[in-house]
């Protein structure tokens, strides 16, 4: 996976039996990479099967090519490339409240205190978007007073990626992942924008009323279809009792292997509660 | 449109070949319960001429030049009824026959036989026969059926029900003519059926007459005893998961009867307390029931009406008690059916037997989760129901000597709720009242008719040609359909019977699977106007022959069937708030199947029971899964193996052995892993952290779905029936019955699923590949009491 600006970092090791414990790194390939702008390097080995060359730095709007020469194996190839287009956020709204969506368990109280966002996007009509967001904040801890008030309070410096977000716009539902599962990124595209400005709304946990990051991503569609098949894979892997669904496997855009050649790029905003924040054009 | 035409103008040139003829035409029932018969032999006199009585117990028919004739009227399980008549130009012959068995057929089976069905794929199972084979503790019909060939179980000691490649949502179980919706407990390891209510139950997987439609792969037509009414009887039976009784007799002289009937689990009597003791503010309790009933009343010779019910349902509850907080919570969940049906049967004159229904099916899911405290209250509930409500009209005319007419038509009014959510609180945040996914509920209506005609021409051809119509609308979209069904008998004397078969079937309702965090809900969707509804086409050919005298009967059969227009859900996919659940489903998936079937049974003589065999394949194609590639169905076996044994000791013992064979059903499992770029799991060191990391996280590849069979399946189970008669000081006699089983007797460890891991609480220990195992070997017990 890779964003604009950051070397791009190959990581190659082969496939193994599920019983086996050890990783196989491939440390001698010939790793290439190339743009649509006739720019090509190739990649050194930095160690334990990783290839990068800090000065191939990809671009957003270029088209990349991956490709690798593994002695005893066929050479594998990828494409991929890095969003661009004017599609951004101009604000973000973030109000605090409960979530009243219904709670599944018992004994506990069902209103939790969540934050919804409101993403107002801009939406280029000249490319076809693919995007998520996740939520960034800050660890928290419980304690339980003498009195056995609880009392919950934020870690300096530890973060933590939300997993209990989600949300009930058809944009993001119409993704049709599971919502019960719990996941770091809610996905969405265009598709369903009807105008320049559309709004998407999500809704997270958070029990303590303090600034949180947001990340906004833009996704290739290899990544986007690579993170969506992710969620899927992850939660369909192990085996299911009721036997309703089965495995779901990995996308992949390795010709002749298995993996991810991809691009994203991301912006990260800080939010505050009960907030609106207006993106600089 | 051609083809509807063609086989009317058939019906029509064999309606224009009738003549006026004598005809003798009533029913013929049991002599001691006055239960009416179906499919009992009526043969005239030496004339060669016969017929059998329909699911009424109706017959008609016709002869010619001839003042008096013997009638002679065979039954399985009943003495030969024979009799000198003289005829009239009509005559009313009601035949009352007598239980019991003539000295040349000692103990005679249980089964019927299948050469005698015109119809290739059908059998029709014996109460009496699913009695002899008691699996894990209960008298199944589903698990009995599982026992045939061609039919698959799903995973071990469920009661799935495929048949011939097709998923448990294309059987059309119809009960007393009205569909159920659902028909499992227990998470499926308990059919709902009680075998103490059924007079009769026919199983078609093969050819389909078209006066069933509206699923893909079976028919399951079971059908209500009247009640007893010549004396008040019954039975109760205690096991050791349930327990139930069945009452039946007359309400007012013999033209009144009813039956009721009664089974309840009782896991919660033990369990509640149970898990109470163990964690005290808390306790979990399950328990199911099933009622029965059934009135039938004699208008006059001609007219008959009945009501039969059905309700069930499945409870499972946790429980939360805090005393110290003054709170309470639960979760339950409801799941179930109810069912009922008014019925009116008419002998409109000797020709024709009408039958009208007004029917009324509901199936429900319902999860409920309460929490109550001193300043806090708050309620979800979730319901998820399919209604069906409707009339229909079920005729059979007994054109000539020759052909027999059987027509009909309805409508059903059908109501969708695919997933409802109504939420309130009451507490410090405010009050609230939510109501999501109510935008989701879809009516559509059911208009359809049909017509059989059923040709016999002497001894030597049976040919049953039918088409049935019918047009399903919904979101104003109109699916119709037109689906032709042909079958042939052809007899070929010493050398058996050929049968052929072609059957179009159409469903417009598919019933999808939900599980979410919870226990999962069965989902009852209609076709939209972006779904299409499911359709099949299938081809038989059956040889049959009977062999030393009728003792023994071979069945050979061939089959071909294509599905299209399929459904899956999505891997995972919730269905409960999506506003367009077409969204969370794999459409236009295309299923084939084709195998070849053998049985060979053993019906009369101390010893009974049947030998089947198939050979199959089953598979699917979706776009989306699989690489848009064929694969394996889930139940795909390969090679199916059933021995099913009985022996009857003096009459007072009856000794049972099931041996089931299978290839191992496919799964898909990982071959292989990869080190794979993911989303990041828990704690990163800074909000600029990178998303994508690789390192902790393995990807699994699977060469394709379903590509790995699992290890053969076996299984031998035993069971015995001790039956003991006694007599009272009244006269009255009752029958005591224990009946002990053993399932898995050998303890085979079969497979439910491959995984791999550590060894439990040893995770230095290297990865291996470990096997889930089904049940293993399970006793029973049950003591039954008919009086």
């Amino acid at each position: 996976m890779f964003e604009p600006e950051k070397p791009m970092m190959v990581n190659i090791s082969l496939s193994k039996s599920p019983t086996d414990s050890i990783n196989y790194s491939v440390t001698n390939a010939k790793v290439f990479v190339s743009d649509n702008e006739n720019n090509k390097s190739e990649l050194p080995h930095l160690g334990k099967g990783k290839y990068s060359l800090p000065a191939f730095r990809p671009q957003a709007g270029r088209i990349y090519h991956l490709q690798a020469e593994i002695p005893g194996y066929e050479t594998v190839f990828a494409s991929s490339s890095i969003p661009t287009g004017n599609t951004k956020v101009v604000s973000i709204e973030s109000k605090s409240g409960y979530n009243n969506a219904p709670v599944y368990g018992t004994g506990d109280k069902p209103q939790i205190p969540v934050e919804n966002i409101k993403l107002n996007v801009f939406d280029d009509k000249a490319f076809d978007d693919f995007m998520g967001i996740s939520v960034i904040q800050k660890q928290v801890n419980y304690f339980h007073k003498p009195d056995g008030e609880p009392e919950i309070t934020e870690v300096p410096d530890k973060y933590i990626l939300s997993w209990y977000f989600g949300s009930t716009d058809v944009k993001v539902i119409s993704e049709g992942l599971p919502e019960d599962i719990e996941k770091s990124v809610q996905l969405f595209t265009d598709v369903a924008f009807k105008g320049q400005n559309e709004a998407v709304t999500f809704y997270v946990n958070k029990e303590i009323k303090s600034a949180y990051w947001i990340r906004f991503f833009k996704f290739s569609p290899e990544a986007f279809s690579y993170t969506k098949s992710w969620i899927l894979h992850d939660y369909t892997k192990d085996y299911d009792f009721w036997e309703i669904y089965e495995p779901l496997p990995l996308y992949s855009n390795i010709t002749n292997g298995h993996g991810i050649f991809a691009g994203y790029t991301s912006w990260l905003y800080n939010v505050f509660p009960d907030s609106v924040i207006t993106i600089n054009p | 449109m051609k083809k509807t035409l063609f086989i009317f103008m058939i019906t029509c040139a064999l309606f224009a070949r009738s003549q006026e003829k004598f005809i003798i035409s009533g029913l013929v029932k049991d002599k001691t319960t006055g239960e009416p018969l179906i499919g009992a032999n009526i043969s005239v006199g030496d004339l060669g001429k016969g017929t059998t009585t329909n699911e009424h117990g109706f017959y008609s028919i016709e002869i010619q030049n001839i003042t008096q004739t013997n009638i002679t009227v065979s039954y399985i399980g009943y003495k030969h009824y024979k009799t000198n008549v003289k005829v009239g130009p009509i005559m009313r012959l009601d035949i009352f026959l007598e239980p019991g068995v003539e000295m040349d057929e000692i103990n005679v089976t249980a089964s019927k036989s299948f050469v005698q069905k015109d119809v290739p794929g059908m059998t029709e199972l014996s109460v009496k026969q699913i009695k002899l084979i008691p699996i894990l503790g209960e008298h199944d019909l589903i698990k009995t059926l599982q026992l045939l060939p061609g039919v698959q179980g799903g995973s071990e000691g469920r009661n799935g029900l495929y048949v011939r490649g097709g998923s448990p949502d294309q059987n059309l179980f119809l009960f007393d003519g009205t569909p159920l919706y659902y028909v499992n407990h227990l998470g499926g390891f308990v059919s709902i059926f009680n075998t103490d209510v059924l007079k009769n139950i026919q199983f078609y997987k093969g050819g389909f007459p078209a006066r069933f439609g509206g699923r893909l792969s079976s028919i399951i037509d079971l059908r209500l005893k009247d009640g007893d009414n010549k004396k008040f009887c019954g039975s109760y039976g205690i096991g050791l998961i349930s327990g139930d009784i069945t009452l039946e007799g007359p309400v007012k002289s013999e033209k009144t009867s009813f039956i009721v009937s009664a089974r309840r689990v009782w896991a919660d009597v033990l369990l509640r307390p149970l898990t109470k003791m163990t964690f005290q503010q808390s306790s979990m309790g399950y328990n199911f029931y099933d009622l029965y009933g059934k009135l039938s009343h004699e208008i006059n010779p001609y007219n008959r009406i009945y009501f039969s019910f059905y309700g069930g349902d499945d409870h499972l509850g946790y429980f939360y008690n805090v005393p110290a907080e003054k709170s309470k919570s639960y979760a339950k969940y409801i799941w179930g059916n109810i069912l009922s049906t008014v019925r009116w049967n008419r002998i409109k004159n000797p020709k024709l037997n009408s039958d009208y229904t007004l029917f009324y099916t509901r199936y429900r899911y319902k999860n409920a989760i309460y929490y109550k405290s001193q300043d806090d209250f708050a309620q979800n509930l979730y319901t998820t129901s399919v209604h069906e409500g409707g009339l229909k009209t079920d005729n059979s005319f007994y054109l000539s000597e020759k052909v027999k007419i059987r027509f009909g038509g309805g409508l059903s009014g059908n109501w969708f709720i695919p997933g409802q959510i109504s939420s309130n609180y009451n507490n410090v945040v405010g009050i609230s009242n939510t109501i999501i996914g109510n935008n989701n509920n879809t009516s559509a209506l059911n208009i359809f008719a049909y017509s059989e005609a059923d040709y016999s021409h002497v001894n030597w051809l049976n040919l049953n040609v039918g088409v049935r119509i019918a047009d399903f609308l919904v979101e104003d979209e109109h699916y119709f359909s037109v689906e032709p069904r042909v079958f042939s008998n052809i007899n070929f004397g010493n050398y058996g019977f050929l049968k052929l078969g072609f059957s179009q079937m159409t469903q417009p309702k598919h019933m999808l699977t939900y599980s979410g965090s919870s226990f999962p809900a069965d989902i009852w969707l209609p076709s939209t106007s972006t779904i299409p509804p499911g359709n099949s086409k299938q081809f038989s050919i059956e040889y049959a022959k009977t062999l030393n005298k009728g003792k023994y009967e071979l069945v050979v059969e061939l089959y071909r069937k294509t599905m299209k227009n399929l459904l899956e859900v999505k891997a995972g996919v919730p269905l409960v708030h999506a506003q367009n659940w077409e969204n969370n489903v794999e459409t236009v998936g295309t299923g084939y199947s084709r195998g070849i079937e053998f049985l060979f049974q053993k019906n009369s003589g101390s010893t009974t029971g049947w030998i089947g065999y198939s050979l199959s394949k089953a598979e699917r194609v979706f776009q989306n899964i699989n690489n848009g590639k064929s694969y394996p169905f889930k139940y795909d076996r390969r090679n199916d193996l059933q021995f099913v044994v009985n022996h009857s000791i003096n009459g007072n013992v009856d000794l049972s052995a099931t041996w089931v064979y299978g290839t191992g059903y496919p799964i898909t499992l990982n071959n292989g892993v990869y080190e794979a770029y993911h989303p990041v799991v828990e704690n990163i060191f800074s909000p600029e952290s990178s998303f994508f990391i690789i390192g902790d996280e393995q990807a699994y590849i699977y060469p394709g779905k379903n590509w790995l069979k699992m290890r053969n399946y076996h299984r031998l189970d035993l069971g015995v029936n001790f039956r003991k008669q006694r007599k009272k000081a009244s006269g009255k006699t009752s029958e005591r019955t224990w009946t002990i089983g053993v399932y898995n007797l050998y303890n085979r460890q079969n497979a439910v699923f491959y995984y791999y891991g550590h060894a439990i609480g040893q995770k230095s220990k290297p990865i291996k590949l470990y096997q889930q195992s089904g049940f293993p070997i399970l006793p029973s017990v049950k003591y039954s009491v008919r009086f």
